[in-house]
């Protein structure tokens, strides 16, 4: 893996791990609860990277990796709560 | 300086997309390994929000949401940029056998013609993609610097 992929990971990591401690009026009691979520975003960044790993496509056939990416799908955003129902 | 970091490697990988052959195989793992780790960030977090294991709060909600669609546009550029890729990778195989010696000028013409198109719209596929997925990774600094405040 080239430093540069890992500085990325780092950061998306980093990342994840700030997502889940963004809670508003957190108490020290829940530091233990923020780490075990941060550990489950990086498990999930590591199973893909071993997906990836053993994926045996031909990274240098565009279109092979195309249908791979397209598999990834795509991401559903929450929904707002306070959004009217759609019609 | 951690952020400066990833942009900058972002902006790396991206720029070796224009490169030789060699490196092909390198780069469309890396690139397509990016994207897809900062799908699993966004996909994880709005799995632990539905569940209630991260505080179901507006700003959290737009923190993922933000992260998730950065994800998605930039996952739709760089499929952009392979069928651009593999267009012209055809075009450039169209191009060897119509331009062999003692073929037809016009023949060879056309098919330099449409690689040369191809040739471009790939370019521009690549222009288009790296300035997504550097948008991804502002995103990912956006939420860095957003989630202190937010405590």
């Amino acid at each position: 893996m080239s430093p540069e992929l890992l500085a990325l990971l780092e950061s998306l990591i980093s990342a994840g791990a700030q997502i889940l401690t963004a809670q508003k009026n957190k108490s020290a009691s829940t530091v233990g609860t923020d780490i075990q979520l941060a550990n489950q975003v990086v498990l999930g960044i590591l199973q893909k990277n071993a997906e990836i790993a053993g994926l045996t496509i031909d990274w240098n056939d565009p279109a092979a990796v195309a249908a791979y990416v397209q598999s990834l799908g795509a991401f559903v955003p929450i929904p707002d709560p306070a959004a009217p129902p759609a019609v | 300086m951690k952020r400066i970091g990833a942009i900058g490697a972002l902006v790396f990988v991206l720029a070796l997309a224009g490169c030789g052959a060699q490196n092909a195989v390198t780069v469309n793992r890396d690139i397509t390994t990016g994207i897809a780790d900062a799908g699993s960030v966004a996909g994880n977090a709005e799995q632990l929000y539905q569940a209630g294991s991260i505080k179901q709060t507006a700003g959290n909600r737009q923190l993922i949401n933000g992260l998730g669609n950065a994800y998605n546009v930039a996952r739709e550029s760089w499929i952009v940029v392979l069928n651009a890729e593999a267009a012209y990778n055809t075009a450039q195989t169209t191009q060897i056998t119509a331009c062999v010696p003692g073929a037809a000028a016009a023949t060879c013409s056309s098919a330099t013609a449409a690689a040369t198109t191809a040739r471009t719209q790939l370019t521009a596929a690549q222009v288009d993609m790296n300035a997504k997925v550097t948008a991804m990774a502002q995103q990912t600094a956006a939420v860095q610097a957003l989630a202190p405040a937010s405590k």
